[in-house]
């Protein structure tokens, strides 16, 4: 409750043409954007200009958010739209994960994991989760980095809570059978 | 997967995410995005200033013919009688003897404006 009055005091200095108000809005949420943003987006530039592409298109569009969600889960739909759309300007395929179970079963038996074997866990983990569809890499990012709750994540991302349920429940479940097949143990999970 | 696992899973995957910080907004980000904004809010004045100026002149040519038609000026209709006119500047007439002022009016009137738009308007 708190955070929403806070923002309401933000948005109004901003709307009201305070440029320090919309300095400590970014400070306040470039963390956000840039994960979310470095998470889509490989190229180094491409990121630093689509992290001010956000912000811009935050300033521009302020006037019209209504309190309707926190002022962060708004700003988060803003650059998940841009990142997609930037995506889909260089042509990078947005694929769903395969639905068949051979297909499901080629994703989990991926040839990379003996020339992984050296690397901790956290690296390998992460390279999984780049593997994985842009759709499930944004809700995973946006559920345990973030700590957005389903309905947030289905405010961001324009999908159902149901879908994004199912997108979380798949996307773990894939990393968790690759990463046995990588630990050669079930150990640690 | 218990409750243990479970964690131990989101442990792993949220030590995952939270590893890849390669990428990093410059310190300077803020400022430069609020400079970038500030600089296109001018740009959107000037292009408002532009547009003022363009009707402004459309206007006046408008109202320039208007006076034209109604003064009977037909020169520039083909295949119509032109009427003599002479159009009356005899309130001006008095400046004929003082081209030189003429010249050094319409030159300061330059040097200001140019003034007001290179020094005045981007120190404010």
């Amino acid at each position: 409750m708190n955070e929403m009055v806070d923002d309401r005091v933000l948005v109004s200095r901003v709307l009201g043409g305070d440029m320090q108000a919309f300095h400590a809005l970014i400070k306040t949420h470039e963390r956000l954007v840039s994960h979310m943003v470095g998470r889509l987006i490989k190229h180094d530039e491409d990121r630093e200009e689509l992290c001010q592409d956000v912000f811009m298109k935050v300033h521009e569009k302020l006037g019209e958010f209504a309190f309707q969600s926190k002022l962060s889960t708004w700003i988060a739909t803003i650059a998940y739209r841009l990142a997609i759309n930037h995506l889909r300007k260089k042509r990078v395929e947005i694929t769903d994960l395969p639905e068949t179970e051979s297909a499901m079963a080629a994703f989990v038996s991926d040839e990379r994991t003996d020339e992984l074997a050296e690397q901790d866990i956290d690296d390998y983990v992460l390279k999984l989760i780049d593997a994985l569809p842009v759709h499930y890499k944004m809700v995973l990012t946006l559920y345990h980095m973030e700590q957005k709750n389903y309905t947030e994540i289905g405010e961001i991302t324009g999908m159902p809570e149901g879908t994004v349920k199912n997108y979380l429940f798949r996307a773990r479940q894939l990393l968790k059978d690759k990463a046995k097949k990588y630990l050669g143990n079930e150990e640690w999970i | 997967m218990d409750m243990n696992d479970k964690d131990r899973f989101e442990e792993i995957v949220s030590s995952a995410l939270e590893k890849q910080t390669e990428f990093e907004l410059s310190p300077d980000f803020a400022d430069r995005v609020v400079s970038m904004i500030q600089q296109k809010a001018v740009q959107k004045e000037t292009q408002r200033d532009r547009w003022w100026l363009i009707s402004g002149i459309a206007s006046m040519i408008g109202a320039l013919v208007y006076v034209f038609t109604k003064i009977e000026l037909k020169s520039l209709i083909p295949n119509v009688e032109i009427a003599p006119i002479s159009p009356g500047v005899g309130v001006f007439t008095f400046l004929s003897g003082y081209s030189g002022l003429v010249i050094f009016g319409i030159a300061f009137v330059i040097a200001l404006n140019f003034l007001d738009k290179r020094i005045l308007r981007r120190h404010q």
